[in-house]
């Protein structure tokens, strides 16, 4: 009897005891509010790895795959010639496929952690800035692997690859056509601008109020997935899948925060020229940006655009018609012509505008990596106007040109006062803006594999044929070798 | 669930006996007379039938007693050869290391979860679960019997606990009869066995270095060195020749109701080769026992305080090759803090200054053990029995760097010098165990049975931290630190072990002949994982006495011929929680916004929540015959598989995680060990006695996964072997070079090259009794397997700049080398070692001599121990803490 209540009588309280040391079991942790926070700032501490923003999809590989800049190294090469066969490139790839999906898997378990948990929040707001954080970043990764491991929309909607994964385990989910899986990313956009539509401090700009430990800081927000951050996602999606009404809304639905908020307490907004001083990168323009470490990122890209890096590429010639042009003067440098350089752009004398830190002996904040975009937003609206089709350049074009106001440039503003002015052609200063505003930034190749341009300009100033399979990066299979550690 | 653990908790407050352990455990908790109404001879027989015929071995207090006096692991250690590791050992004479690791017929777990986390047997004393530690800092004098369970059958009774053998201690218990005071001493002398260590002289070192074209810095100071002519002895330097000594008082006494004893030893500062260790010993138990018809209680509830302290905090080898051309003294009577002038290409710590200094690692352990027994015989041949121990142990650890120490004689001016560490630990176990048993008798044949059930819970934790700061060298306590140590942050785990299980064991015996016996058990535990809680266990054991059968019975001269096989299941907890469930870990550098304070907290691996434990299938044939009364020989067959150990599996990378951890791999140890005990003449008042044992394992990795082989060797450590299937886990791997006359160089890849596990190891000697006098020699050695070098190694690669062994002067074994030092296959050596274990000479004085100054008894004994032991391999033994040899006069009286 007594080996009956010891044993079969699952008593699974007093056996369930779990030790702690250097690490906390799931369900010790969770018991206190903070443990969402601390895991919450985790999954952004693990974006800034070098296999993913940090390196790789922001100013390495992705980068050359654009054809921006001349490759230095063996493995720039491969990305630039689109050589996925090449045994470095294809173990870059298949460090940002795993170290993408244990973000994801993160987020998976905080969200299992937070839809249940019967923590009491002292400030309710809080938990829903939380989970609406963590379904925007569980959406944002995903498409963003979707961006690179799947065809493009326009080639074929229906390629099974990728899996969508909403749980933390051992176990995979089945893989989703890219249909079903934009799908998927849609729905956990909507679900997190719905928690944080009613609750997202960046409503009300940022207050200069002290902020306890533990806090959401307001003048924060940019940092993280807000709700404007959210909403630009939805609007890049719905680009991607073609739904240019969505993506037109949405993209103008970012731009409340500009009329809502005050300028002194903007979180966001274009960068006037004289106005941003030693902020290079722009950081003002950020709707989401992952954040560095001094010493981490900067110096990385002083290695690779600095002295010594990488050397645009033929496209630069006669891309800034206007030498007024912000970007221009402050990203590059130009002294000699045929060996122009990115160096200032996210170099180690940009720092973060209007940001100083709290405590310690550095006042401000090292460059930051831009997730998405003011501008971005800005382009979107203008293309998915035209390519709705019933509207005319001017109305189109109007946020195109708020954009290249803040960049000191009339070119667009120019070009409508003729009345022959096309939407056609408006789309060519479009792609003009996105081959600008996105150098160094990763996002070029996205663009051209979005419209499946047939042939991309090659960084040695020939063009290169792109088919499905270039354009594609092979998902890594299963490894059984266990040689990729 | 409240309701469940307060009943658990009542029944194992309220003991009732332990008559199931004498009956099917094996254990006799000292009662030497069975509770009335059964059988005693029948009860006594299955007992017996059952050490005679299980593999177990069994080691009295006089077989321990006529190794080792003191040193209880070198005597169970010498006696049971399956053991492994005291030969290649590093540790030496250490007093602060009391237990060596263990591992009894064979290694089961892969190289390096056993580097990281040793595994040991379990430790039982009177039933009760202990530390290694405790177990060996018991007293020697208090050991009645010492069980090394191996065998198949008896490993099931201990669930997932018993995979990796059990270690049984039983304590003598006091008998009937008027008040006895006994006392014992033993008074040591010990000094280093430096036997190993053949350096070269100044001179020589110096020579050396000219020759190799270098210089001890300049030309200058090489120029000083020989013509001052220094020839300092650093191993004589460091160590000393040390008298201990130690006494123990035990009263006890009683009648047929009431006995009890009462104990007191201690062994004050008890030096250690090494300067400046030294290890006291402090105890005091109770004991009392209550017998009423058929009811029996006992109590015995013990104190220990164990305190050891050492001055030098570098390994005894390091300092023994500091160079000998260096003068320590500082020439007015001190010692200098740093050896060696200023233009030197290095500088040196001088051990002896280092020691004249205040620092100290001093480690105190405080220990309380109460073992609660009871029976109770219910009729019928039914009894009852129940034990509750408890087991509460302090340790207490405090290490201070004195500021005038070398460590700090390069900081820069305004760090902190100076540290204070305290770590403290504590474990406190309850354990309680109740049993049914049945035994009955019908004709010839008798059978039985028992059901038992036992909780175990257990709170472990331990936590350290550390202040810097402290100004001067005579300041040492945490108190005059000034802040605390920034490179060591606090650190603390606490862990839990929450096992309840029962065993249910029957077994049947027929007219002595045939016998068997079948058990199983069923643990449920916190160590496992939450898919996986509840583990079951079986095991079945056969004899057959075929000395008793019909054309056998009337051999007189055969007394005792068995037959026995047992098959058995056992398991281990190797995994920790964190490898069952989700983990969270902060890393304090990691912060996402700078200077905002925003920390992440990570999940540190995927979990697999339904990871199994190590399984152990045992398998096991003895034969084991007495012949006429003066031979004992047993020799014992096993096949051993420990499966389901620890691997990495992969994973879909879409889970974020390449591996988790899995169960997978099988591996097998085989051998055979003998006993052998000879009486080889036998005349009234002298009888000489010859005894030998010896056991031979062979270790196979039978399965390796593929994945989890390549993720192993991918990582492998400088000494580390890699994993290979049909190699042993125990692989010693080096890499093949030539040596041309001018320079070696490698000539291929790493290869297996051996193993360190021994062809044959064992023990023998030979015992003399001459009416008062006993004379013995005992032995043990190790023939085969092979060792790397260390010595050798760093003949070849050490610096000139240290002393080095005599063997660097010779241009075969240190010349040029093409590349970066590697562990080359010259280094790698078969080891066959030969060690004179104890001789012993004792004298027990007669009754009618001793009569008249009032004493019953008294016994004296001249011990020497390892007195010189020779091997194969010319290596430096002892280079954490140099070996010993000792000599020992032990005086045991009864009043």
């Amino acid at each position: 009897m007594l080996l009956a209540c010891a044993v079969t009588v699952s008593c699974n309280d007093w056996f369930g005891i779990t030790p702690d040391g250097s690490s906390v079991p799931e369900d010790r942790f969770f018991r206190n509010e903070n443990a969402y926070l601390n895991a919450l700032t985790d999954i952004y501490t693990q974006l800034r790895a070098e296999s993913l923003y940090g390196r790789t999809l922001s100013v390495g590989e992705v980068e050359f795959m654009g054809q921006n800049f001349h490759p230095t190294d063996a493995l720039q090469t491969a990305a630039a010639s689109l050589d996925y066969t090449n045994a470095t490139f294809a173990g870059a790839i298949e460090q940002t496929y795993v170290d993408m999906y244990r973000a994801i898997a993160a987020c998976n378990n905080l969200i299992e952690h937070i839809e249940t948990t019967r923590v009491v929040f002292n400030d309710p707001d809080r938990k829903h800035i939380i989970t609406g954080e963590l379904y925007g970043l569980r959406a944002a990764l995903h498409f963003e692997l979707l961006r690179l491991f799947h065809p493009a929309w326009a080639v074929d909607p229906d390629f099974v690859g990728l899996r969508y994964m909403t749980h933390f385990g051992m176990t995979v989910s089945e893989p989703l056509s890219t249909r079903a899986f934009v799908e998927r990313v849609l729905a956990d956009l909507d679900r997190a601008a719905e928690e944080l539509r009613d609750h997202d401090p960046i409503f009300a700009g940022f207050s200069l109020s002290s902020v306890l430990p533990g806090e959401i800081d307001s003048r924060l927000r940019t940092f993280c997935m807000n709700y404007y951050a959210v909403r630009g996602m939805r609007a890049r999606v719905c680009l991607y899948m073609g739904d240019y009404i969505q993506a037109a809304a949405c993209a103008e639905e970012v731009f409340e925060h500009l009329t809502l908020v005050d300028k002194t307490y903007q979180l966001f907004h274009f960068c006037a020229p004289g106005e941003y001083g030693d902020d290079y990168s722009f950081s003002r323009e950020h709707l989401f940006g992952v954040s560095t470490l001094p010493g981490g990122f900067d110096e990385l890209t002083d290695r690779l655009y600095g002295e010594g890096g990488a050397v645009v590429t033929a496209h630069y010639a006669g891309l800034f018609t206007d030498s007024r042009d912000t970007r221009y003067r402050d990203w590059f440098d130009n002294s000699q012509p045929d060996r122009v350089r990115m160096s200032h752009k996210f170099g180690p004398q940009s720092v973060l505008s209007g940001y100083t830190s709290t405590g310690g002996s550095d006042q401000v904040l090292p460059c930051r990596i831009p997730f998405i975009k003011l501008g971005e937003m800005a382009l979107i609206c203008t293309e998915a106007l035209v390519r709705q089709g019933d509207a005319d350049a001017a109305t189109a074009a109007a946020r195109l040109v708020e954009m290249q106001q803040a960049r000191d440039v009339t070119e667009v503003a120019d070009r409508l006062t003729d009345p022959a002015f096309t939407t056609d052609q408006l789309l060519e200063y479009v792609e003009r803006e996105y081959r600008r505003d996105f150098f160094g930034e990763g996002q070029l190749f996205h663009y051209y594999k979005r419209l499946n341009r047939t042939s991309i300009p090659q960084y040695d100033g020939t063009e290169r044929a792109m088919t499905a399979a270039d354009y594609t990066w092979p998902i890594p299979a299963v490894s059984v070798q266990a040689n990729q550690l | 669930m409240k309701q469940i653990y307060t009943l658990n908790f009542a029944f194992a407050l309220r003991s009732i006996g332990s008559l199931a352990l004498i009956l099917l455990a094996g254990t006799v908790t000292g009662a030497t007379q069975p509770p009335a109404g059964v059988d005693s001879t029948r009860m006594r027989r299955t007992y017996e039938v059952e050490a005679e015929h299980s593999t177990d071995l069994v080691i009295t207090a006089a077989q321990l007693r006529a190794i080792n006096p003191v040193n209880l692991w070198d005597a169970i250690s010498f006696y049971e050869p399956s053991i492994g590791t005291s030969w290649e050992e590093n540790q030496g004479a250490s007093p602060l290391y009391g237990a060596g690791e263990m591992t009894l017929r064979g290694s089961k777990r892969w190289g390096r979860d056993e580097r990281s986390k040793p595994a040991r047997p379990t430790y039982v004393i009177d039933g009760a679960r202990v530390d290694a530690r405790k177990f060996f800092d018991m007293d020697i004098n208090d050991v009645r019997r010492i069980i090394i369970r191996k065998d198949p059958a008896s490993l099931t009774r201990y669930g997932i606990r018993g995979a990796d053998g059990v270690v049984e201690m039983e304590t003598f218990k006091p008998v009937k009869g008027a008040m006895k005071i006994r006392y014992s001493f033993d008074g040591v002398v010990e000094w280093a066995d430096l036997s190993s260590y053949h350096l070269m002289s100044a001179a020589e070192g110096l020579g050396l270095l000219q020759r190799e074209g270098l210089t001890t810095g300049s030309a200058a100071s090489m120029q000083q060195y020989l013509e001052a002519g220094t020839q300092t002895d650093w191993p004589r330097e460091l160590t000393r020749t040390v008298f201990s000594h130690r006494h123990k008082i035990t009263i006890d006494g009683g009648d047929d109701h009431v006995k009890y004893a009462l104990t007191g030893r201690i062994s004050p500062a008890n030096k250690g080769v090494l300067r400046g260790s030294e290890k006291e010993i402090l105890g005091i138990g109770a004991y009392i026992e209550y017998r009423y018809k058929s009811f029996r209680i006992s109590n015995e509830l013990t104190y220990d305080k164990v305190a050891t302290d050492s001055k030098l905090f570098g390994a005894f080898g390091d300092y023994a090759h500091t160079p000998a051309w260096l003068e320590p003294g500082n020439g007015r009577g001190g010692y200098l803090k740093t050896m060696g002038f200023d233009d030197d290409l290095r500088k040196f710590e001088n051990p002896l200054y280092e020691m004249s200094l205040g620092s100290f690692h001093r480690n105190k352990t405080y220990s309380v053990f109460d073992n609660v027994n009871m029976s109770l015989d219910l009729g019928a041949g039914f009894a009852l029995g129940g034990r509750f121990s408890y087991v509460r142990d302090q340790i207490r650890t405090d290490t201070y760097v004195s500021p005038s120490s070398w460590r700090y004689a390069t900081a820069p001016a305004g760090t902190y010098t100076g540290r204070y560490g305290i770590a403290r630990s504590a474990m406190q176990t309850f354990d309680g165990r109740l049993a049914l048993t049945y035994a009955g008798q019908s004709g010839r044949s008798s059978y039985g049975a028992s059901l038992a059930a036992d909780l175990f819970g257990g709170v472990y934790n331990m936590e350290s931290y550390a202040g810097v700061g402290i100004t001067t060298d005579k300041m040492g306590y945490i108190s005059f630190t000034q802040s605390y140590d920034f490179d060591t942050d606090p650190y603390a785990w606490r862990s839990y072990d929450r096992t309840a299980g029962g065993t249910l064991e029957a077994y049947y015996a027929f007219d002595d002949r045939y016998e068997v016996r079948a058990s199983a058990r069923l643990d449920r535990s916190s160590l496992l994982a939450p898919q996986n809680r509840t583990a079951l266990f079986y095991g079945v054991s056969v004899a057959w006495n075929i000395a008793r059968e019909s054309f056998l019975r009337d051999a007189g001269w055969l007394d005792r011929l068995t037959l026995a096989a047992a098959f058995g299941t056992t398991g281990a907890v190797d995994a920790s929680n964190a490898d069952y469930v989700v983990s969270y870990g902060s890393d304090i550098g990691n912060e996402y916004v700078y200077n905002y304070y925003l920390i992440g907290s990570s999940i540190t691996g995927m979990p697999n929540p339904s990871l199994r434990w190590r399984t152990g299938v045992n398998r096991s044939l003895s034969l084991q015959a007495a012949v006429a009364r003066r031979i004992d020989l047993r020799v014992n067959l096993y096949w051993n598989d420990a499966g389901d150990l620890l691997t990495v599996a992969p994973l879909n990378q879409a889970t974020g995680y390449r591996y988790n951890a899995s169960n997978g791999g099988r591996i097998r140890n085989s051998g055979v060990e003998y006993y052998l005990n000879a009486r080889v003449y036998e005349r009234p008042g002298f009888s000489v006695s010859f005894f030998t044992a010896g056991s031979h394992n062979r270790n196979r990795i039978e399965e390796l996964p593929a994945y989890f082989a390549a993720w192993y060797n991918a990582g492998l450590a400088a000494d580390e072997a890699p994993l290979v299937e049909g190699q042993s886990v125990n692989a010693v791997s080096a890499v093949p070079s030539v040596y041309d006359g001018t320079v070696e160089r490698v000539t291929g890849p790493a290869t297996i090259v051996g193993t360190t596990d021994p062809d044959l190891k064992g023990n023998f000697g030979v015992s003399v009794n001459w009416r008062q006098l006993t004379f013995g020699a005992a032995f043990d050695y190790r023939i085969g397997g092979s060792i790397f070098n260390q010595t050798l190694y760093d003949v070849q690669f050490g610096s000139a700049l240290q002393t080095l062994d005599r063997r660097a002067l010779q241009s075969s074994l240190r010349h040029a080398f093409e590349g970066d030092p590697a562990r080359l296959s010259r280094f790698v050596e078969r080891l066959d070692a030969l060690n004179f274990s104890t001789l012993q000479v004792g004298y027990r004085f007669r009754s009618q001599l001793i009569e008249k100054i009032r004493l019953r008894n008294l016994a004296l004994y001249v011990t020497g121990n390892n007195l010189f032991y020779r091997s194969s391999v010319d290596r430096e033994r002892g280079t954490i803490y140099p070996f010993s040899r000792n000599v020992t006069l032990s005086l045991r009286a009864t009043f």
